[in-house]
């Protein structure tokens, strides 16, 4: 069974249709792109399956689960994680901060355990801060853990909302396109990132511009267009579909030999 | 150095304690007395700063929530004969009751909306105050409030209140650091820069803003409580919108989400109002003054002026 699928999603804003009858599964242990070209309901459809939007048809299921109708903290704790297109971090808390929040999962009853400093409370925020630190090493914030998020350089900025994201421990962890703004050096370390927190087995959507980025790291692609979904398959078919090349480049149309690019 | 760490010093915090402590044996009464109010007040201002410094939701109704833990007890002694001591968690607890019975739904708004939400929920106090004759005796007031015993010791001297006072708000300022250091701390941070991140981080971004409005009424509940026993007198003309308005300048003009800061400022705005009375009728303009002045310069609040004294020093000793 998949770890994640849709059936027939349908999201539409004041009339127009952002997402259209959208099937999708993620199957476990994958590294999906998503492409599009702008307005094509790539990040929509990020924000339908974490809960920030609510469907207006349809059914989506995550680990067995229904979760159409779930809020979105609940629906992270059930080990989807995201991240933004632009990056939202809490810009006025220190890096080990922003990472610190996620890695506590929203734990409930806290406020009080840990007024009174209770033992158990130690506990949760001593295995919290294990996790936040691993996630800062491993996207290489290590040593910037006292700054201010907002203070850090976008391509920081950018690794430290990719640590929060995973400080949730996800099992299916999506990026809204994560090399949006970087430089070719940036992209090609984030790609080998994308790559090893794959091969430590969390499912992952990546939803991304960059062509090339999508066929050297995902096996599958999909493809939106209008809110619909016009291509699913192997990548590297999949971006050379006449109808994925038309969405992108406009309609090749014979005889009058109009180029949109 | 931030100014936490300043404070964690011991020798610092016995020392500012210990100056606390002496203080009554050497001030006159009257100093005393105003001393008296700006403990009392950094209750209520903290209690705001949990929902407006940390939380980023400005309200204009702590005077009124504040209020309702004073006319709680001031009600609970007077009408049905309770002991003073018997009515504090009374009164908290009235206060956060109705803080979230009024409030719970209005704090999830949007900021401007929420800000005019609480100034209805503070006109709705005051009118019920001024106006259920019969519970609140309306315009007349609460009078006689019996003062705080221990056995036959009344509390009755400003130097006598002045240990309570200062007992409240020492353990007061504790509790506030420790609950900003909790991890429902670390969350209000977080929704207040970015709600929608906050909550793709599991932070359950509806229950964490009731829990702060709680809190800022069981500060207010508590300070108001303490305001009754002291002036022994209540009015709703205490806790109407200018009370509110003063005590959010209070709880911003000290610091940015620094509860050191919320009292510092406290103490120096309700000290110039006094230390201002000379100028007869030009003291609201010469306050006014202050807090633009203040604003101007330090729009992070005040304690930036010894923030940067001491990470200058700090700086140059590296």
């Amino acid at each position: 069974m998949a770890l994640l699928s849709t059936s027939k999603v349908s999201l539409a804003f004041a009339g127009v249709r952002a997402l259209v009858d959208i099937d999708l599964q993620i199957e476990e242990g994958e590294l999906l792109g998503i492409i599009g070209p702008n307005g094509s309901g790539k990040s929509t459809l990020f924000n339908v399956l974490s809960g920030i939007y609510r469907v207006d048809q349809g059914s989506i299921e995550f680990r067995g689960q229904r979760i159409e109708r779930c809020g979105a903290a609940q629906i992270v704790r059930s080990g989807m994680a995201r991240t933004f297109q632009n990056k939202r971090l809490f810009g006025t808390m220190s890096v080990l901060e922003n990472v610190l929040v996620a890695a506590l999962k929203g734990a409930q009853g806290s406020a009080l355990g840990d007024v009174l400093g209770l033992k158990s409370s130690a506990r949760a925020r001593t295995k919290a801060a294990e996790i936040a630190d691993r996630c800062l090493a491993l996207t290489g914030l290590a040593d910037s853990t006292h700054l201010i998020a907002r203070d850090l350089p976008y391509g920081a900025q950018n690794r430290l909302e990719l640590a929060r994201a995973l400080a949730l421990e996800p099992t299916l962890l999506l990026l809204d396109e994560p090399a949006a703004g970087l430089n070719p050096s940036e992209r090609a370390e984030l790609q080998e990132l994308i790559r090893r927190i794959h091969g430590e087995g969390v499912t992952i959507a990546l939803v991304e511009h960059d062509v090339r980025m999508v066929t050297g790291l995902c096996a599958r692609a999909i493809v939106l267009d209008h809110g619909e979904k016009i291509a699913d398959g192997a990548s590297s078919m999949v971006v050379r579909d006449p109808r994925v090349q038309a969405a992108y480049f406009g309609e090749v149309e014979s005889g009058e030999g109009t180029h949109a690019i | 150095m931030t100014t936490s760490e300043v404070l964690r010093r011991w020798w610092v915090g016995a020392a500012v304690l210990a100056a606390l402590l002496a203080f009554p044996a050497f001030a006159p009464r009257y100093i005393v007395h105003i001393a008296n109010f700006i403990l009392i007040y950094t209750l209520p201002v903290i209690g705001l700063g949990f929902l407006t410094g940390f939380t980023g939701r400005v309200s204009l109704a702590q005077g009124a929530l504040f209020g309702v833990g004073a006319y709680t007890t001031a009600l609970l002694t007077t009408k049905f004969g309770w002991t003073p001591i018997a009515t504090f968690f009374p009164s908290v607890l009235m206060t956060v009751v109705l803080a979230v019975a009024l409030g719970g739904a209005a704090v999830r708004l949007a900021g401007l909306y929420f800000v005019m939400a609480t100034i209805g929920i503070q006109q709705i106090v005051w009118i019920v105050l001024m106006n259920w004759i019969d519970l609140t005796n309306g315009p007349q007031g609460v009078r006689s409030i019996p003062a705080i015993g221990l056995g036959d010791y009344r509390l009755e001297t400003p130097q006598k209140f002045y240990f309570l006072t200062l007992a409240v708000a020492v353990i007061s300022y504790i509790l506030a650091k420790r609950v900003i250091g909790s991890r429902l701390g670390l969350y209000l941070r977080a929704l207040s820069d970015d709600q929608l991140a906050a909550s793709s981080v599991a932070v359950e971004v509806g229950r964490a803003k009731v829990t702060a409005l709680a809190l800022s009424a069981a500060w207010a509940g508590a300070g108001g409580f303490l305001y009754a026993h002291y002036v022994r007198y209540v009015h709703p003309d205490m806790f109407g919108l200018e009370a509110s308005v003063l005590y959010l300048v209070m709880s911003m003009f000290g610091g940015y989400r620094s509860i050191a800061g919320m009292v510092l400022a406290t103490g120096l705005l309700e000290s110039a109002t006094e230390y201002l009375r000379p100028f007869g009728e030009f003291r609201m303009i010469a306050y006014g003054m202050i807090l633009l002045l203040g604003m101007m310069f330090f729009p992070k609040g005040i304690l930036t002026i010894v923030r940067r004294r001491t990470s200058a020093r700090t700086a140059g000793k590296t």
